[in-house]
């Protein structure tokens, strides 16, 4: 069999097309070519803050180590209110999707939780707690909690009953099909849950901090808008969306995918006749 | 709970064999309608180490009985016991039922909760029975679907059982590697002299399987048929056909 072996620029022209990394990269410097020519091109430096400043400012955040000092505050409340959020959906959503009473009974709550307004609970919160740590991470907790609840109890609705039943037939005891069938079969959709879960607090606490905080990421960017400073909203904005997506990337997906290898075998294997 | 262990001492499967005795049996679901009667006042009786095929059509409540046998659903009425009393009864599904999560060998595991003796080489040595020395740590997903049932079967196996209940358990697979399978399921059965009681409603099935063949109906066993044909058993021999057409005559008959 003879072929063509493609040049390197031939494989640098088929990943940028292919690989993820590459269009997400090109997607980035599109954006920021655009702004720049829009900030320069039609003398909008000023006003819609031009991308050389904003990396500016970031990087003085990054050097002076200001946003580091904001951020483990945003993060410690996130985690707080996050963790305490899944600790108590996860039984609590379990047993509601085991249940057809008490999916009865409080499946409309879940709904109702879904559709509250992010603002209308960080009030009520910051009403109950005033500034401090409480508040950004009880609105995490309030937040997240519903919708971890929905994807546990959908979780539980899709276990498959055949694998319940096989083994009952081979007389497996309830705390086996539990550990082996059960849970297992949760664990995708739950951490599914975990990441939304995750993300909501992220909005959450950043959005608390807002209304009733005097530290954290949501709080600079609300003070950098009380001076009108669209640059520093922006380099705040940036340096937050970036963490947020390292943690998304590096840890959340790669935990994922070391979780579900049984997955992934799939697309890797081509099945035997 | 039956032991893995031969009286030598030695691991593996056993040739025991258990009796299926089946009396008055009725079953009825409640449903938004009224009640539904799947079958009534069966009665079956299964020689140890016989092969006894169910044959019906689809909804005639086949799997049913079978999930009474095993266990895992309740008659209205009726008895069902086996002989000698604690048999021990592996179960091979219409499609494998595998935890998709775990690896061949970790799939076998999971029936023998109950087995402290069990060790992963009793688990290879059942995969090995059924042609899957290679793929051992390989999960489901990694498996054709005739290899997928062929740890159903391994998995049903290696828990030595007295009684080894089929539901259609080649329905699901492409002709050639379900003929390739019903021939290893011959084999293994006269290896190890298991009763095998399967479903199916395909008649060349059973009549290429089977010792009998029960036909269910209207809620009814109408037909009892010993097939006397002298295995291996061609599907083209003039004593095949001949017993076919009897079977679809009587089958046609309900």
């Amino acid at each position: 069999m003879s072929g063509v072996t493609p040049s390197p620029l031939d494989r640098f022209r088929a990943a940028m097309r292919t690989n993820e990394v590459l269009i997400f990269a090109q997607s980035i410097a599109t954006v920021i070519v655009v702004w720049y020519l829009i900030a320069h091109g039609l003398g909008l430096i000023e006003m819609i803050s031009s991308p050389e400043l904003i990396f500016a400012e970031v990087y003085e955040l990054l050097t002076t180590g200001v946003f580091f000092v904001h951020l483990v505050d945003t993060m410690r409340r996130t985690l707080f209110g996050f963790a305490i959020g899944v600790l108590i959906a996860t039984p609590i959503g379990i047993a509601i999707g085991l249940s057809d009473f008490l999916k009865t009974a409080f499946k409309d709550y879940v709904t109702v939780g879904l559709a509250l307004p992010d603002l209308l609970v960080v009030v009520f919160v910051a009403m109950l707690f005033g500034i401090g740590d409480l508040t950004p991470a009880g609105a995490a907790v309030v937040l997240a909690i519903p919708y971890m609840l929905q994807t546990l109890i959908e979780g539980v609705d899709d276990i498959d009953a055949n694998l319940i039943e096989m083994g009952a037939s081979f007389d497996t005891s309830r705390r086996r099909q539990l550990r082996r069938v059960v849970i297992p079969s949760l664990l995708p959709e739950w951490f599914g849950g975990v990441r939304y879960s995750l993300a909501i607090s992220w909005k959450a606490v950043t959005l608390a901090e807002v209304v009733a905080a005097e530290t954290g990421v949501g709080f600079m960017i609300r003070r950098q808008m009380d001076t009108l400073s669209l640059t520093g909203a922006f380099a705040w904005t940036v340096l937050f969306i970036v963490i947020l997506l390292v943690i998304e990337y590096g840890l959340l997906r790669q935990l994922e995918r070391m979780a579900f290898s049984w997955r992934e075998e799939v697309s890797d294997v081509v099945v035997a006749p | 709970m039956a032991s893995h262990t031969h009286d030598d001492g030695s691991d593996g499967p056993t040739e025991a064999a258990g009796a299926i005795h089946i009396e008055d049996l009725t079953k009825q679901f409640d449903t938004d309608e009224g009640v539904e009667r799947v079958f009534e006042n069966v009665d079956i009786d299964i020689e140890p180490g016989s092969f006894v095929t169910l044959l019906g059509r689809s909804g005639s409540g086949k799997s049913t009985i079978l999930k009474l046998v095993s266990g895992v659903m309740k008659p209205t009425s009726g008895d069902i016991w086996f002989e000698p009393d604690n048999v021990e009864i592996g179960y091979v599904f219409q499609s494998p039922r595998l935890l998709p999560w775990n690896t061949c060998l970790d799939n076998i595991e999971f029936v023998h909760e109950h087995n402290p003796g069990y060790t992963e080489e009793m688990g290879k040595e059942y995969l090995d029975l059924v042609g899957l020395s290679e793929h051992y740590h390989k999960y489901p997903s990694q498996l054709s679907g005739g290899q997928r049932q062929r740890v159903g079967i391994a998995r049903a196996l290696s828990i030595d059982p007295d009684i080894l209940l089929m539901d259609e358990p080649f329905s699901n697979l492409d002709e050639i590697t379900a003929e390739e399978l019903r021939a290893e399921l011959l084999s293994i059965w006269q290896q190890l002299n298991k009763t095998i009681f399967f479903v199916t409603h395909d008649i060349d099935e059973a009549i290429e399987l089977s010792d009998r063949i029960l036909m269910l109906g209207e809620g009814q066993i109408y037909a009892d048929l010993e097939v006397t044909l002298e295995r291996p058993r061609s599907l083209d021999s003039e004593e095949f056909l001949a017993f076919r057409q009897r079977a679809i005559d009587t089958f046609h008959d309900v």
